[in-house]
């Protein structure tokens, strides 16, 4: 009998294993910090992990700062479904539902906080070819952190600042102490970065003159919005003046490489090969649209990049989202609409701009290159929408548009159209007929144009307006005026993000708007008036509450236990947005 | 050694083997049935102390030889064993039934334990009571039998799952108990077929489950398959085949009524009436006559008379040296909804137990060795019925009657036809529901393999002290294939022109060891039964590959494979192949039972486990519990009582389990690669550079959450065991949950899970039962029982004290409809209070006087009046409150069993009350033109025509987009689960060579009684959201079917 015990108890010691290493586990589909990055390799995925942020807030645009500026600026209304609240919401300066942007502050911060990684990281990764392959990753990454703070600031005003990846409170900041930081980025990026001209990098990346550039419209959105001289630096001693954004600019227009495209109208997609000949407006006017065959675009510094790799469960922000939702309402038949494409009626063009230009400089070419007349162009267009259709304008903005091109025809000999000419272009067979995802060329953020209007402002010369006038078509002016620059902005860069901050620096916002009120509209194609008095008291009251800035996602605010307040102007019945009518 | 192995596979695979030996008086008798005095067949009779023995014939004689003054042993299933000395050649011996003996055995856990000792709060089941419910799932026959169990259909299309809450959800995390198989932990009961299972083991409070430590916060299910038995083979087979019908549809418009109802909301929006002329087309005469109904979606999906089946053969015997049971059993269930493509469950499963003596002494087996098998295939496909944008019930409920499903060549009625009739230019989104069913979710399959078995080894080298060891090895492989072809555009928005193809397929396994030693002892009159044990368990060896590509090369389903489409394509091609997440859990347990005299019983149990799921350091986690038990009836005080009660016993206990079900390395600052991160730089659009980003902020300070747990029951037996009463109160405290708590946006990554939140469930549990005869001939018992929990979180750890559910539930740009909210039971809805309809101007003047806010831009009679909860006057997030919670507060079980000769006759009745469901068929906003139920017609129309809801306008209409309490519903109901008549042809012709030979008719869910609107009131379905803790969601549940079937039993 004591055999047996003895045996089992044996047994018992053996069978009672070590446990500690038998509980030990690696991940083996995912790295940490602890391990990663190491190489080159690593911080070229860290880097297009940041510019992924851009895709990222493309899947939900409606909550983006560009959507929301160009409805809420003077060049667009809100547009949409009347269950399509957060456009005319946005328009309006109104609030709609519990959290209307949170999404935006949610992704955004996400890039941060990618870009963050990158900055404290970068320079310890091994393998890099020389320094300035070092430098060109990092100065990209705070060029990244500065574009981002910018929008996040412009959006939502006093945002917190989180430059760490440290687990504390973050208060808002102070826009002195915000601006200084993205300034402070931005001249970071510009020091950093390698001086090689244009076309050295792989469209897409940033470099040392897209940080000049976008130095230079931090610094024209600060000083003019918050009425200061300069900005002061991260380090709260040095200044950053006019003088130094003036002569950063200089260099970028002297020595970047980038160019102003000789025709206006080839920027614009509808001029693709594929569509132009069939388009009346651009048929036989010798035009060929600057990517065409996947060609770069010489004036475009700073773009979002999409791919075929778009997918609706995940990937959804790898076409362009902007393009979808600004595209023709309704799901009618693609000739009624030809050559713009199908989406869900966001940002009808307002009657305003139109009509403003054609009084200030009636033979500008580029007014009917950037919006559609829609009675002229498409008379068989059918108003409404699906019978929805809300602040529907007769004017459509082309150059964000989602463009069609013809397709063959089908059994019975009707003409079948691409939903995008990028399917055909592109060969990108997988959406041959699915326009939600079939939009994929470039979104521009910043023109060279730009650049030279900027140059103008700066130094108050008309060098730079000159040169975007003769491009288009314009005689030269001879004197420098803010009143020409602003129209010059307002005409060469409509429908294209940046009139809201302009408008916004300017101190013209209040008179900008109000001239929305009252425009013609269609209401479920039914003609109407614009009347926006009784939400929240119209354009001019909304900016004059908010000063532009739109609420701080409330959830965050309760989530911070006090340490965030809420924008003034929000949180109060006038600010809730319940319907158009 | 050889020719020994060689009988023992011999005995292993024909059961019965009898060995004789020289004896000196032929003894023989008649054995019966002490309850009725009928000859009991099949009655092992052994020698005691010898391997002579024998079985009883169809008369229930036995004969053999056994010497004088030895005694016999008669043993039978179900049956009280029974000894009797040889005194001459003639021993008779009356068995009585061991179910009214207070000698139960109950599973505790590692072990087992006479029922009338146990200090936990447990319920059994046995097995055969849940196979007379002829259900495809155990779990659904269990819902009647188990007071403190809730058990909810996830679905009610076939093979899907159940929601299971033992006393409450405990947690935010997987609220799931730990299922027990044959004592290998983590098996799928759905998985059994019933006919398997001896016998399920429920451990409900904190010290019985304790013994399970980390992962038993959640309650523990001990299930135990049927277990080879001593005596004559016996063969049964179960079978029975069914149909199955929708029990009630959903009264959708007709075509007139349609057109009147869009009409209306036109008119009430200003808007003019549409021209149904131009929409209806050549239809339009035979809809404006009435001659044509229009089409009911929902009725064209319904899959009428949909068989069910399942067949059963099960073989059962031994003898004292090797005992065997096996089976292997089929089950078929058709879905009630999806045609023509309609849902179907396939499940076949083989059972093989069996235990062999090795070494034997005089008085004990000193080494035994046992294995279960239990392996099942499944084959599974169905429709979508997940949420509102993946769901063919909805999209049928809310499809236009006024659409044709087919065109005038018989084909599905497409977006051509639609040009054509002129109905675009009414809606051109709507697709044809049925068309986009077939095409989307008609064609998939979803095959799983799941092997679970385990080998033990017992040794008891000195009575009553028994080593056991135990090796369990589980096995699951499954594959995926699903297909979506081209088809001509269903609409506007619903085309495809790429046919699409998606395969996946993984395999793995895992394995646990354990090491037990027990040892029961007395001194004097004190019984002590002492269990130490270990085990480790690796799980997650294993690996999934999956790919997705486009544009077939062959047409069809039946080639709908990989191999046969056309080149890889960016963006639509998917390659994935991952390993499983392999974890690692290694435990120590000991446990001290102890009884006085049976009269006075305390039971101790620690435990100790490290899960590899922490990071080191915190892995440990101990859980302990005592419990008590008090047999008062034993006491001479009761004396006076004993004439009508039999048995009282006190119960208390506390205990504390743990749960570390979570993700693993939440300690770690992870980085991920996905496809999501990746950026395309150049001018390719067709490559990209692969992103990287830091997916979690590491939390190296989680933990397990603990459940702790106080119980007090008592169990009693009155008026000679025919009543039984066993009542207990319990209250679990869940600390620490595992909680991904909302962390601020600006830390740019996702929150991990920390140790967040609190939440409390108490209640009680009441199980009544009277079980008697009435004369000879009749037998009759009512068991019922009762339960009721509450439940509130009463911590989260964050500043807001909410987990926020998602958006977009109900239907599309609506807000959070759901949370957890400290101070609220988990997963309330939440929402607007409304305080019914403003009836005219002056209403609406009052309301505004008396300093209320309104919601609507433009108010109007016939529009909501929501409650400005705080009176600010304004009505905004912070007036929204709890406006229902979905878990039921009481659980009602009734059983009702009838015997008459050979008659039987049963009924089992369900019930829930307490809960609410928010149901919606429709889409609000986005959703102008779906289709109505008859409901519409409750709408305001004029003064004093609806108190509750609102005039009729677009969904867009505040009244609608706005989540309030018009579309919360009572979900109280009483289900007639199941009735069954029966007779066993036995009785009518005893010569037959069966021992059984039953046929029986069985309704289910005969009717339901309930006030709720929707098809089933049984509803854990979280509306597709994707949270656990969330249920009570309507937005097109499928719905459970009425069957009505036949089966047989028959044992020889």
């Amino acid at each position: 009998m004591k055999k047996y015990i003895l045996l089992t108890a044996a047994a018992s010691a053996l069978l009672f294993t070590s446990c500690e290493s038998f509980l030990d586990t690696e991940s083996i589909t995912k790295k940490n910090t602890s391990n990663y990055p190491q190489t080159v390799g690593d911080a070229q995925q860290v880097l297009a992990g940041i510019y992924n942020n851009l895709n990222v807030v493309n899947a939900t645009p409606q909550s983006s700062y560009l959507y929301a500026a160009e409805l809420a600026s003077d060049d667009r209304f809100g547009g949409g479904g009347e269950n399509d609240k957060q456009m005319q919401a946005e328009d309006l300066l109104m609030n709609y539902g519990p959290d209307m942007l949170g999404q935006f502050w949610k992704d955004r911060y996400a890039g941060i906080n990618r870009a963050n990684t990158a900055i404290l990281t970068l320079g310890n990764c091994t393998g890099y070819t020389d320094d300035n392959e070092k430098n060109q990753m990092l100065g990209e990454a705070y060029f990244l952190r500065a574009y981002y703070y910018y929008e996040l600031a412009s959006l939502y005003g006093n945002v917190p600042l989180v430059l760490d990846l440290a687990l504390e409170d973050h208060p808002q900041a102070t826009p002195a102490v915000m601006w200084g930081q993205i300034c402070t980025d931005l001249k970071k990026a510009v020091d950093l970065m390698p001086a090689k001209k244009f076309g050295s990098l792989a469209s897409g990346h940033v470099d040392k003159w897209t940080a000049e550039a976008m130095l230079g419209r931090a610094f024209l959105f600060y000083t003019g919005y918050y009425s200061q001289a300069d900005v002061t630096l991260a380090d709260g001693t040095s200044k950053l003046t006019t003088t130094d954004v003036s002569a950063l600019i200089d260099d970028c227009v002297a020595n970047s490489g980038y160019s102003l495209v000789p025709d206006f109208r080839n920027l614009w997609a509808y001029t693709n090969k594929l569509t132009k000949e069939d388009y009346s407006f651009a048929k036989g006017q010798g035009l060929k649209w600057v990517e065409d065959d996947k060609a770069v675009n010489p004036e475009a510094m700073f773009m979002i990049k999409f791919s075929e790799f778009a997918s609706w469960s995940t990937t959804i922000g790898y076409s362009n989202g902007y393009a979808l939702h600004m595209g023709m309402r309704g799901g009618q038949d693609y000739g009624n609409t030809f050559p713009f494409g199908q989406g869900w009626g966001a940002g009808p063009v307002a009657s305003n701009l139109w009509k403003d230009w054609a009084v200030a400089e009636p033979t500008d070419k580029r007014r009917a290159a950037s919006i559609c007349d829609i009675p002229v162009e498409l008379p068989s267009y059918k108003k409404g929408g699906w019978a929805d259709f809300v602040q529907e304008t007769d004017y459509y903005g082309k150059k964000w548009a989602p463009i069609t091109c013809k397709n063959g025809v089908d059994k019975d000999g009707k003409t079948v159209y691409a939903p995008g000419f990028d399917v055909l272009m592109y060969n990108y067979t997988a959406q041959l007929t699915n326009m939600q995802l079939s939009n994929i060329h470039d979104l521009v953020l910043l023109r060279f144009a730009e650049v030279l209007l900027m140059q103008s402002e700066l130094k108050k010369d008309v060098a730079g307006i000159n040169k975007v006038r003769v491009r288009a078509g314009l005689p030269t002016i001879a004197a420098y005026s803010d009143a020409a620059l602003r129209n010059e902005r307002r005409w060469e860069l409509n429908c294209e993000g940046v009139r809201w901050n302009d408008i916004r620096r300017w101190h013209i916002a209040e008179a900008a708007l109000a001239a929305q009120a009252g425009q013609p509209t269609y209401f479920k194609g039914m003609p109407d008036q614009n009347t926006t008095s009784h939400n929240g008291g119209g354009y001019a009251a909304r900016y004059k509450a908010t000063g532009g800035f739109f609420p701080i996602p409330q959830t965050q605010i309760s989530l911070s236990a006090g340490l965030y307040k809420q924008n003034p102007g929000w949180g109060t019945a006038d600010a809730e947005y319940a319907g158009w009518k | 050694m050889k020719r020994k192995l060689n009988f023992l596979l011999v005995l292993l695979l024909f059961g019965v083997g009898l060995v004789s030996a020289q004896q000196n008086l032929s003894v023989s008798g008649v054995v019966t049935d002490a309850g009725d005095g009928s000859p009991l067949v099949g009655v092992s009779v052994l020698v005691k102390g010898s391997t002579v023995g024998t079985i009883t014939d169809m008369s229930g004689k036995y004969t053999l030889k056994a010497a004088q003054g030895a005694t016999l042993v008669f043993s039978y299933i179900g049956m009280e064993k029974q000894q009797e000395i040889v005194k001459t050649g003639i021993v008779n011996a009356a068995m009585s039934s061991n179910s009214k003996m207070l000698n139960e055995v109950v599973a505790v856990g590692y072990g087992t334990m006479k029922k009338k000792l146990v200090t936990g709060a447990t319920v059994q089941v046995a097995g055969d009571k849940l196979q007379k419910l002829s259900t495809t799932s155990a779990f659904t026959a269990l819902q009647t039998m188990t007071p403190g169990v809730n058990i909810t259909q996830s679905s009610g299309q076939p093979g899907e799952g159940f929601k299971v809450n033992i006393r409450g959800i405990g947690t935010i995390g997987n609220s799931d108990p730990l299922y027990v198989i044959d004592g290998v932990s983590g098996g799928d009961l759905n998985s059994l077929n019933p006919s398997d299972i001896e016998s399920i083991d429920i451990l409900k409070d904190g010290a019985s489950s304790a013994i399970y430590g980390a992962r038993a916060a959640n309650g523990v299910v001990l299930v135990t398959t049927k277990q080879g038995k001593s005596g004559k083979v016996q063969v049964t087979y179960d079978g029975y085949y069914g149909v199955q019908n929708v029990y009630r549809m959903p009264s959708t418009l007709n075509a007139q009524q349609y057109m009147n109802v869009m009409d209306q909301v036109n008119f009430n929006e200003g808007l003019d009436a549409y021209d149904w002329k131009s929409v209806l087309g050549t239809n339009y005469d035979a809809i404006k006559s009435g001659a044509s109904k229009g089409t009911n979606w929902l009725d064209l999906m319904r899959n009428a008379n949909a068989p069910t089946q399942n067949h059963a053969l099960n073989i059962v015997g031994g003898n004292d040296i090797s005992k065997f049971s096996m089976g292997v059993s089929y089950t078929g269930q058709e879905g009630i909804f999806g045609a023509p493509v309609q849902s179907d469950y396939k499940r076949t499963t083989v059972r093989l137990n069996s235990e062999h003596v090795i070494l034997k002494s005089t008085a004990f087996d000193v080494i035994k060795f046992g294995e279960t098998l239990n392996y099942n295939y499944t084959l599974k496909n169905g429709i979508g019925i997940g949420n509102q944008y993946w769901n063919d019930i909805t999209n049928a409920v809310k499809a236009n009657p006024l659409m044709p499903n087919y065109n005038s060549a018989g084909n599905y009625f497409n977006y051509a036809d639609s040009k054509a009739m002129g109905f675009s230019n009414y809606d051109n989104m709507q697709a044809n529901p049925i068309a986009d069913m077939v095409y989307h979710r008609g064609y998939n399959d979803s095959k799983n393999h799941n092997l679970n078995m385990s080998a033990s080894l017992q040794i008891q080298p000195i009575k009553d002290l028994i080593f056991k060891s135990q090796f369990g090895y589980k096995m699951s492989a499954s594959s995926y294939r699903s297909f979506s072809p081209a088809y001509e555009d269903l609409s506007s928005t619903n085309l495809n022109t790429v046919s699409s193809i998606s395969q996946s397929g993984s395999l793995g396994w895992s394995y646990t060891l354990e090491n037990t030693l027990n040892y029961k002892f007395k001194l004097d009159q004190h019984h002590f039964d002492a269990l130490l044990g270990q085990s480790i368990e690796k799980s997650g060896m294993g690996e999934g590959v999956g790919a997705s590509n486009v544009n077939y090369l062959f047409d069809g389903y039946k080639y709908a494979y990989l191999s046969n489409t056309k080149n890889a394509t960016p963006g639509s091609t998917t390659v994935t192949g991952a390993p499983w997440a392999q974890g690692g859990l290694a435990s120590f347990f000991g446990r001290v039972n102890y009884d006085y005299k049976e009269t006075y019983m305390a039971s101790v149990v620690m435990r100790a486990d490290g899960s590899s799921n922490f990071a080191k350091g915190k892995r440990w986690g101990y859980f302990p519990s005592v419990s008590a038990g008090w047999v008062i009836s034993n006491e001479a005080f009761m004396e006076s009582t004993k004439d009508w009660m039999d048995f009282l016993k006190l119960r208390a206990s506390w205990g504390q389990n743990g749960n570390c079900n979570i993700n693993p390395f939440q300690y770690l600052a992870t980085i991920s690669f996905d496809a999501t991160a990746a950026y395309s730089f150049g001018n390719t659009y067709t490559s990209q550079t692969t992103g990287s980003y830091t997916d979690l902020l590491p939390n190296p300070d989680v933990k397990w959450e603990t459940s702790d747990q106080i119980d007090l029951g008592l169990d009693t037996r009155l008026m000679n065991s025919r009543m039984t009463v066993a009542l207990d109160f319990y209250k679990k405290t869940t600390k620490d949950w595992l909680v991904v708590a909302p962390i601020l946006d600006v830390m740019g990554t996702n929150a991990p899970y920390v140790n967040g939140g609190d939440i409390v469930n108490k209640g009680f549990e009441l199980g009544l039962g009277w079980n008697d005869h009435m004369g000879k001939d009749f037998t009759y018992g009512v068991n019922a029982n009762l339960s009721y929990n509450h439940n509130e979180v009463t911590r989260i750890a964050n500043s807001e004290g909410i987990i926020h559910g998602p958006a977009n539930v109900l239907s599309q740009g609506t807000t959070e409809m759901y949370r957890a909210q400290v101070g609220h039971p988990i997963g309330f809805f939440y929402g607007y209070q409304t305080a019914g309809v403003f009836q005219n101007n002056a209403e609406i003047a009052a309301w505004k006087a008396a300093g209320n806010g309104i919601l609507q831009s433009n108010v109007q009679p016939g529009d909501l009046k929501f409650v400005d909860a705080n009176h600010d006057g304004l009505i905004n997030e912070k007036d929204k409150g709890q406006i229902g919670d979905p878990n039921p507060h009481f659980l009602l079980g009734l059983n009702f069993n009838f015997g008459y000769k050979g008659f039987d006759l049963a009924l089992s009745v369900h019930g829930a009350f307490g809960q609410q469901i928010a149901k919606s068929y429709r889409n609000f906003a986005d959703g102008r033109k779906n289709n109505y139920t008859t409901e519409v017609f409750q709408y305001w129309h004029g003064e004093g025509t609806s108190n509750k809801y609102p005039r009729l306008t677009a969904g867009s209409n505040a009244n609608f987009q706005n989540i309030s309490d018009i579309y919360i519903e009572n979900g109280d109901y009483l289900k007639a689960q199941n009735i069954t008549v029966g007779y066993d042809f036995k009785k009518l012709m005893p010569k037959m060579p069966l021992t059984q030979a039953r046929l029986y008719f069985t309704a289910q869910n005969l009717f339901t009684i309930t006030g709720y609107s929707g098809m089933d009131p049984e509803i854990g379905s979280d509306g597709g959201s994707g949270n656990g803790w969330a249920r009570g969601i309507d937005v097109g549940f499928y719905p459970s079917p009425r069957t009505y079937l036949v089966g047989v039993n028959l044992k020889f």
